[in-house]
């Protein structure tokens, strides 16, 4: 016959764990044993001894603290939730571009249906007639100074007519003009060659 | 290393950068695109020896030009200074015809790239130190620019924007 009690059942005899019939049916068959009842004195003298030296309960120090980081390493191990797409977002990526590659089609279609071919004028090319046509822009920032410009075919020329502007004093003498003395061909620059005709 | 061929090492140094300085590529935006003269007449119906006695009487044609037109009509006209200065690529420039009087300057600009029929200005007057006037304008050959300015002596000054007449746009 097996006498000797199961570890789980004499463990929790020693922690004085058992109670009512498993208590006295234990007690029944191994009162008379003298290890056990040293081993199970020996037990309750280190339990005395242990919460003698331990308060029954410990708080932590800063519970608060300790219980949030737990709280953050925990969410920052969970797998972060992702943002769901839109269902609009997949019918997007791909008529946007292509409502706008026909926006461009129809805007060229139109274009050329649209009048003749335009009139190109850049800068580096210019077409001198639409630039004479427009004649040039005019501006006086002096205050009370007013010009006016227009094409003139009797002189041949652009004239533009300055009235506002402050009379040069007489005082001063222009007789030593450095352009008048050292060019005596100096009036060549407005002077019309042989074949070219100036109106009458 | 011996101390001749030291000296001709730094003798052919020395001798190379100020070559390499002179070859050095110019700035192509001061490449010259023409030349643009500008003229002062003095233009009056009184006496024309207000102007001095420096001031010299313009040709026929030329008076002729400036009489046909209503607006710069008057009995005499002289003319009192001019100045041509090279149009650059893409750098401003100015004329002093009435140098070393400052009294009129013309600042231009080419404004597009000049062709050989036609070449187009940004311009400034200014007179007495102060911007009168800004425009663009168009010169073609022989079309100037003319520009009937202020008083002086009884008469008034008339500017004259033209290109020189033997240095054709390139």
């Amino acid at each position: 016959m097996n006498t000797k009690p199961a570890e789980t059942t004499l463990a929790r005899w020693l922690d004085d764990d058992l109670e009512g019939t498993e208590l006295a049916a234990f007690e029944a068959s191994h009162a008379a044993d003298a290890t056990l009842l040293a081993r199970r004195e020996e037990s309750r003298a280190w339990r005395a001894s242990v919460a003698a030296a331990i308060p029954a309960a410990i708080e932590p120090a800063y519970p608060e603290f300790f219980n949030h980081r737990i709280a953050k390493s925990i969410r920052e191990r969970m797998p972060k939730a992702q943002p769901r797409r839109r269902a609009a977002a997949a019918w997007r990526a791909w008529w946007m571009p292509a409502s706008a590659a026909a926006g461009m089609v129809l805007a060229f279609w139109l274009g050329t249906k649209t009048g003749g071919t335009p009139q190109m004028m850049t800068l580096a090319n210019p077409d001198a007639a639409q630039v004479a046509a427009q004649g040039p822009t005019v501006y006086t920032p002096e205050h009370g100074v007013d010009a006016e410009w227009f094409a003139s075919p009797d002189a041949a020329a652009t004239v533009i007519v300055l009235e506002g502007v402050d009379a040069i004093p007489d005082t001063l003498d222009f007789s030593d003009s450095v352009g008048l003395l050292s060019t005596a061909n100096s009036t060549a620059a407005l002077e019309p060659s042989d074949d070219a005709e100036v109106p009458e | 290393m011996t101390r001749r061929a030291c000296l001709v090492v730094l003798g052919a140094t020395l001798g190379w950068l100020p070559l390499r300085v002179l070859s050095a590529p110019e700035d192509p935006g001061k490449s010259v695109l023409g030349e643009v003269t500008v003229t002062v007449y003095y233009a009056t119906d009184g006496d024309p020896a207000a102007a001095g006695p420096k001031a010299t009487v313009v040709g026929k044609a030329l008076e002729k030009r400036l009489r046909n037109e209503e607006k710069l009509r008057f009995k005499h006209y002289r003319l009192l200074g001019d100045d041509t200065q090279p149009l650059f690529r893409s750098y401003e420039n100015w004329a002093q015809p009435l140098k070393p009087s400052d009294e009129v300057l013309v600042k231009f600009e080419a404004r597009s790239r000049p062709t050989k029929e036609a070449t187009h200005l940004d311009l400034e007057l200014w007179l007495s130190r102060k911007k009168i006037l800004k425009t663009d304008v168009l010169l073609q050959g022989d079309h100037p620019l003319l520009v009937l300015g202020p008083e002086w002596r009884g008469g008034r000054l008339i500017i004259a924007v033209s290109l020189a007449a033997d240095k054709k746009p390139r």
